[in-house]
Parts: C-alpha cells; structure tokens; sequence
C-alpha cells in the first residue's frame, strides 16, 4: 500500500461523506428538523424600547448601550423617547439591563384596506 | 324623573353671589364697596374661587348691575340660589331648581375667559345631506365657525399627500417620507382624503362641485408618510413620524390607521409613554378607532394604538348621527375607550351619504378607482380628520394645548342619545 494508495482511499471516504451526509438530513428532514436548521440561522425581531422620563436627555447614550448589548439601531426618536431597531431574540433579556429602559415591544404592522373598498 | 309636583319658582336667599378677578380680588371688593356699601366684613370672600358671597338689599341691586355693567373690577353677579341634596327619586320641584342652578354657574363659567369661545345653535338630530358644504361640515357645526386653523401645525401620518393637487394650491405644507423607497407623494389616495377633510381649502377651486369639505382651511400642513402607497406600514415608520411632528411643533397629530386588537389585550404601553410626552409638550394624538365591527351583531375593540388612554379613539356616525355599522366600541376595559364621535360616513348601506373629500390625481396611482379629483368613502379614517380639523380650530380659538384642548373638545361635544361604549362623549362640534 503506498501513498497513492492512502491518498485515493481519503479522496474516496472524504467523497463519500460530502455525499452521505446531505442525503441522511434530506432524508430525515420533516417540518420540524427544517425549523431547526432554520433557527440556527435566528432571523431578528423588530423592536421598539421606551426610555424612562429620568433619561430623556441621555438618548445617544442609551442607544449605543443597546447596541453594545446587541440591538441594530434603526431610529433614536428624541422628542419622544423611543428607540426602535432589531434584535436576535435570543439577547432580547440583555436590553432589560441597560439603565433606562422602560418598555420593549416587538414591532406591529398595519395595512389599509384597498383604496376601492366602501370602508377605510 | 317623575313630574307630578307643581313646580315653584327658583328660591333664592336674598345673597348675591359676585364674581370677581382672580388676579385682583381685593380690587374688586373694594369696588364692590364702592359701589353698594357692603363693608368687606360684611362679605364672605372665597379668594381661590374669586367669589364673593353678599348680602344686598333690594335698593342696592340697581348699584350692582351698574357695576357689573361698567368698567370695574367685577365681572359678575348672581341670585344665590338653595341648593338640595339629590336624593332616590327627583321631584319636578328640585329638577327645575338643578335646571336654575346650572343654568346660572354656566353663566359664570362663560365669564371666566375661556378664550370667549361660543357654541352654535345645537345641532338636532336630524338628517344632514350634502350642499354647500358635506354633511359632515354641517353635523359638526363647522359651517358656523371663523376660526380656521391659522397659526396651527396639523400633522397626519398616512399615505402622503397628493403634491400636485391643484385644490392644495398656495397653502403651506412641510412633507417627510418614513417609507424606505418611496416618496411622499400619494398614490393611494387615503392620505389625501384625510388631509382633505382635515385642512381643506374653504372655497374649493373646483368649477364642476365647489362643496367645501375641509375644516382647517389656513392649518399648516405636516404630510408624514408613514403608510406605503400599498398602504402598509409598521410601529418604527409611526413612531418616527409621531417624533418628526413633535419635533416640528405640531399641535394636533392625526393618524387613520390602526392594528385590530382582540377582546382583552391591552394596549401599547409605548404608544402610551409616547402619547404623553406629545401631550405634555403640546401635541395632541387623534386616531381612528378602527373599523373591524359589524354591528348590530359584532362590535369589536378600538384598535392599536388608538386604544391607549393617551390617545383620542374617534368613533364614526352616519348622516342620521347614528353608529356606523364597522365602528369599533369601547369593549376592552383598562384603557380600550372610545373617546369621541365624528361624522364617518355608513360605507354603501342606508342611511348615505358617505364622505367627500380631496383624493389623489396621480396617474401613477396603480390600485382601483385610480387617479380622482375627489372620492367619497366611509370609515373610522374619515371621521378622524373631523376631529384633528376641528381640534387645531380650538387651537387657534384658545390657545390651549395638549390635555386642555382634549378636555374642550369633550367639553363642547354635542351628547348623543346613544351608549358612551359607542360614541364616548358624542358628537364634535367646531367652536363658533
């Protein structure tokens, strides 16, 4: 058995397992093993966080302590003290910690009726 | 109430009361000297009150009146009048003396300099058709008003505005997308139609139909687009929207749009923080209370984020001043109220019409009916421009601001022989 030998033997084993491996998951994949693989990649939540009335004035510090603590900066509203932005859910409780916070929710959508309906 | 009592006249006790000037009460007693003798420790004096308590013989009254009439620091005088406590079942006696009483503290209360505003004729209910002005603008008495916004910041958050609308022609309008890609010109058309009924111009230049259709005819215009022209839109495009009007000084902020809410989920807890930072800094936030119901048999809850108690939920009537049938109904507790009514229009059933206003011209406009000059629809959306419109018309009238001019607004509705779960206070009405 010389190098060659041992050299094809890896190139065979290395090929079989890129092919093997593919095969087994697509095999097994159901809905649900596909929400696994999904949630590995952890999409993020848009949020809106309220600061407290104690630190209005402090809205850029308050921002860059959420984004040290994880949260993409979209908009710091300053008239009205709220910042919203997005986050992995998973560093979601980090932003309780920041002093200031108030209020965290996850963001809504809203959709107006088709223009030619009777209600709008 | 039963009435089967002869009714008597009002007792009075022979006192008068005096209203005099908060700022200066001592000047006006001493004018009150002046002028019947009454020595100042012959007067019960409630000094927070400006109020005066005397008593005055008969040959003094004429000295009153005169006083009152005059230059002198005494703004008004009054019969005292006997007073009972309301007990389980009222008597036509005591009713007619409640009816006095009121009628002379309203007297007083229109003395003590609420911007000298003055309510129209009451508006029956009765059925108010289109004219020279839409139904709604003769509901809400608005016909009848001569404010008109001047000097006022009204914003809406929606759609946009149709830029090129020639009936917007000459006013004064500051516009800001928040809708990533697109700009503030409106191709759907809601924006415009709620503009329209807000601020709409008083002589319409339309040749074919000028019926006027808005209310703060000299309003500064805030267009923030924070609806898409496929009329989506999410919490962070209001939210920016809501912070750019504060920043810019507007007093009324009006939003026709709003997320349904389920029976027992309570409301945004930061559409309420930032509601009342709006109203403590001077702006105050009308929306729609959303048009998911389907009654008589299905009411649902205002939505999201008219729901917050910060937030004035405007609820929509039809032409006869009764319910429309979407309109949404105060059903969660905590939070969830409506708060007022304005004409919105019945959407295609009887009783009609439904609500004419400015719509967008825009060729680009890709969703049916297209471009319009003017469109007539009905909703929640439509009855809370009347609000925001008549809002900056007390803005201007007074002077107030923020939780002051809600409190006019709900002050001068006109009430409604229909539940507060529908309609909260009733129906608005313009200051004359």
């Amino acid at each position: 058995m010389n190098a060659n030998y041992w050299k094809l033997l890896s190139i065979i084993i290395i090929a079989v397992l890129c092919l093997a491996i593919p095969i087994c998951l697509s095999k097994n994949v159901s809905s649900q093993n596909l929400l696994l693989i999904q949630s590995t990649e952890m999409s993020e939540v848009k949020i809106s966080v309220s600061v407290d009335d104690a630190h209005l004035t402090q809205m850029q510090q308050i921002s860059q302590q959420l984004q040290s603590s994880g949260m993409n900066i979209e908009q710091t509203l300053s008239s009205i003290g709220v910042i919203c932005g997005s986050i992995q859910p998973d560093r979601l409780n980090s932003l309780y910690q920041v002093e200031g916070v108030k209020n965290i929710e996850s963001q809504q959508g809203y959709q107006l009726a088709p223009p030619d309906s009777n209600v709008q | 109430m039963t009435n089967n009592l002869p009714i008597r006249p009002i007792q009075t006790t022979g006192r008068y009361l005096v209203l005099l000037p908060e700022s200066d009460v001592r000047s006006g007693m001493s004018a009150l000297t002046d002028f019947t003798g009454v020595r100042d420790t012959d007067m019960s004096v409630y000094s927070n009150l400006g109020v005066v308590v005397v008593s005055l013989d008969p040959d003094r009254l004429q000295s009153l009146n005169t006083a009152v009439a005059g230059d002198a620091p005494i703004i008004a005088a009054e019969p005292e009048q006997i007073m009972y406590a309301i007990g389980s079942s009222v008597s036509g006696e005591i009713v007619n003396y409640l009816q006095g009483y009121k009628d002379g503290v309203t007297n007083l209360a229109d003395n003590l300099g609420n911007g000298n505003v003055a309510l129209g004729e009451k508006v029956t209910p009765s059925i108010f058709t289109d004219g020279v002005a839409t139904w709604g603008l003769q509901a809400t008495n608005v016909v009848d008003s001569n404010y008109s916004g001047t000097g006022i910041k009204v914003a809406v958050l929606d759609t946009g505005l149709d830029l090129n609308h020639p009936d917007f022609a000459g006013r004064s309008i500051t516009s800001q997308s928040f809708i990533t890609g697109e700009e503030v010109q409106d191709l759907q058309g809601h924006g415009t139609h709620c503009i329209g009924t807000a601020c709409g111009a008083l002589n319409p230049p339309d040749p074919s139909s000028p019926m006027r259709y808005g209310i703060a005819h000299n309003a500064e215009i805030f267009v923030g687009k924070v609806l898409s022209n496929q009329g989506s839109g999410a919490d962070e495009g209001i939210l920016a929207g809501i912070d750019w009007a504060v920043t810019n000084g507007c007093q009324i902020i009006s939003m026709s749009l709003g997320a349904s809410a389920s029976p027992g989920t309570p409301f945004s807890q930061i559409y309420e923080d930032i509601a009342q930072r709006a109203l403590s800094q001077g702006t105050l936030i009308i929306a729609a209370a959303g048009n998911e119901s389907n009654r008589p048999g299905v009411v649902n809850p205002v939505g999201r984020p008219a729901n917050c108690p910060s937030i004035m939920a405007v609820a929509a009537l039809d032409n006869q001043l009764g319910v429309s049938w979407y309109s949404n109904g105060s059903i969660n507790p905590d939070g969830g109220a409506i708060d007022i009514a304005a004409p919105g229009g019945n959407a295609g059933q009887a009783p009609l019409p439904e609500i004419y206003s400015t719509w967008t011209t825009d060729l680009n406009a890709v969703q049916p009916p297209g471009a319009l000059r003017y469109n007539s629809i009905s909703g929640t959306s439509m009855a809370t421009p009347h609000v925001a419109g008549i809002a900056a018309l007390y803005a201007e009238a007074t002077g107030k601001r923020g939780l002051e001019l809600w409190a006019l607004l709900m002050r001068d509705a006109q009430r409604l022989p229909l539940s507060s779960i529908d309609v909260g206070i009733g129906l608005v009405q313009a200051p004359i």
